[in-house]
């Protein structure tokens, strides 16, 4: 395997505290690699800064897409690249229904899409995407995307918050199936069951990544470890 | 061509079929400025047309108990570049009666105009109207539009209204209905308008909850570019037990264009709740943002977002 995505170094400052600080971190292709750490260390700035979002311009380090060096370019250029994102709570739209919005990409297995995220096609194909809808429901939705959009990059930021406990096992078979489908996926969750589906997991604590893995030795040390708590006090001191 | 071919044209090119002015199950008229085209009564739902110099007035009547099948058709053109169009319209629902009418303002011609427009609608007990308004402007920005309606809905009555202005320069419009609702009456108040140019938009929607566990949701939609203006006056009184109301307006903002929201809430019994919610603005960021990672450029995704309130 390759590098998709390297992170090099990478500082992301606000009102003068270093959220991410000097961050590392390298996503092999082909891989799902989970980025696990309590709330507050990062995980989600981390995705926001990849993905290129409004108002995430890094402060200092280099992000490469596949040789590339993509930090300073658009949302829609590192999209146009094969970067996407699933975010933890995704926008609403009235008037868009779920037809139109997986027919962005112009795919043809709408419905198979929607069977595969737990979604009756004849139901669902033309409901809006709009605050009728649940989050569980809307988050499915943008599962269904990626597997319409085939990115080469998907991030998955908290895939499994509003599903219920019954449908996880649902949701990580369609994060395998994205995989399968030659995605790489950045993974992120606090979850123990989603994060042992990963190829490899990175620990996230104080804006580093502490510890990278196989997912049972980062679960094991992200239980264990004393900066669950340390509030990223104690972060220096774990050697990675 | 004739003036009543014309209108067919313009009709199909509205996206209905015109052959609907030739069934005889369908009720309707037909107006080209002043001047009366075509009208159909059907049994259970009477249109009388009376004529005046520079007015023109129409009596619907929805019998008792009559559910109609298919829409009433009220059609309104203007060939003539310049020209005014007034109209006065009385629809009486009788009880129990089940109707759903659709207006069409056809004004892609017009140059200069002005379109007046006077509807009171008495809904009966137990009685549902569904109105859908729906305006095709020309490019021109000369056109007024002045329409008003009241609005008297019964017990247990049901009235629905979805304006629509989304095609052509807006011009001046200047709306204002006034809904009173009775006793478990539900009023639906929908409206999705596109301003540009030098639109200048003013709608004024108040509905009067005096029935008890009466209910309405007054919904707007605008979405403004270049220096177009919108004001948009939502009011809702619930004055007797268990009246809820709720106001929802949402303005997307371009450009130059002003927006404002004026919600009034006003509550005279203590078992009554209104709440209201607006939100206006440019397009929301996450929104653009997920749109552009399904791969739409920034310009693809705004006009997405701006035609999906405006549906």
């Amino acid at each position: 395997m390759m590098p998709l995505l390297e992170i090099r170094n990478v500082t992301f400052i606000v009102d003068k505290k270093p959220v991410l600080d000097n961050l590392n971190l390298i996503i092999q292709e082909g891989e799902i690699h989970a980025l696990i750490g309590t709330n507050g260390t990062g995980k989600s700035t981390l995705a926001r800064l990849v993905m290129g979002c409004e108002g995430y311009p890094i402060n200092s380090g280099e992000i490469i897409f596949v040789q590339q060096k993509i930090d300073q370019f658009s949302l829609q250029k590192r999209a146009s690249l094969g970067i996407s994102m699933v975010w933890q709570e995704p926008a609403y739209f009235e008037g868009i229904s779920v037809r139109d919005y997986l027919n962005l990409n112009n795919r043809e297995n709408l419905a198979e899409c929607l069977i595969s995220v737990g979604l009756n096609a004849d139901e669902y194909l033309d409901r809006m995407l709009d605050k009728t809808m649940s989050g569980g429901e809307r988050k499915r939705i943008e599962l269904a995307s990626m597997l319409t959009l085939r990115p080469r990059l998907c991030i998955l930021d908290e895939p499994v918050s509003g599903i219920d406990l019954l449908s996880i096992n649902n949701i990580i078979s369609v994060i395998k199936q994205i995989q399968r489908q030659g995605s790489t996926i950045l993974l992120i969750s606090h979850r123990e069951e989603i994060a042992s589906i990963a190829d490899r997991a990175s620990l996230l604590c104080g804006g580093k990544v502490i510890l990278t893995g196989t997912p049972e030795k980062v679960i094991h040390s992200y239980k264990s470890r004393s900066c669950i708590i340390c509030d990223g006090r104690e972060c220096d001191y774990v050697s990675i | 061509m004739s003036v009543f071919d014309k209108f067919r044209s313009l009709l199909n090119s509205a996206g209905e079929n015109s052959k609907l002015l030739e069934d005889q199950n369908i009720a309707h008229i037909a107006v080209d400025g002043q001047v009366l085209l075509s009208k159909q009564s059907i049994p259970g739902v009477n249109i009388e047309i009376e004529q005046q110099t520079d007015l023109t007035i129409a009596s619907i009547t929805v019998a008792s108990y009559t559910q109609v099948a298919n829409p009433v058709h009220l059609c309104f053109s203007m060939f003539q570049p310049i020209g005014r169009q007034n109209f006065r319209v009385h629809i009486i629902l009788q009880p129990y009666a089940k109707v759903s009418f659709i207006s069409h303002g056809l004004f892609t011609t017009v140059d200069t105009a002005k379109h007046i427009m006077d509807k009171t609608i008495e809904i009966g007990e137990g009685a549902s109207l569904s109105f859908t308004d729906s305006h095709f402007h020309s490019q021109s920005g000369g056109i007024k539009v002045l329409s008003s309606a009241k609005i008297k809905v019964g017990k247990h009555g049901y009235y629905f209204s979805d304006f629509s202005l989304t095609t052509g320069h807006v011009g001046k419009l200047n709306l204002e209905y006034w809904v009173e609702a009775e006793e478990h009456a539900v009023v639906e108040l929908t409206s999705r308008i596109f301003g540009h140019a030098d639109d200048t938009i003013s709608m004024s929607e108040k509905v009067s909850l005096n029935g008890r566990f009466s209910h309405s949701v007054i919904k707007s939609r605008v979405a403004l570019e270049d220096q177009a203006t919108a004001v948009i006056t939502g009011i809702t009184e619930g004055c007797a037990e268990g009246a809820r109301g709720h106001m929802d307006c949402l303005e997307i903002i371009k450009d130059k264009a002003v927006g404002q929201s004026i919600p009034v809430v006003k509550v005279c019994h203590p078992l009554a709740k209104i709440t209201h919610e607006a939100a206006i603005g440019t397009i929301d960021n996450k929104q653009l943002e997920t749109l552009i990672v399904h791969g739409l450029s920034p310009e693809q995704a705004t006009d997405l977002i701006v035609l999906g309130i405006l549906r």
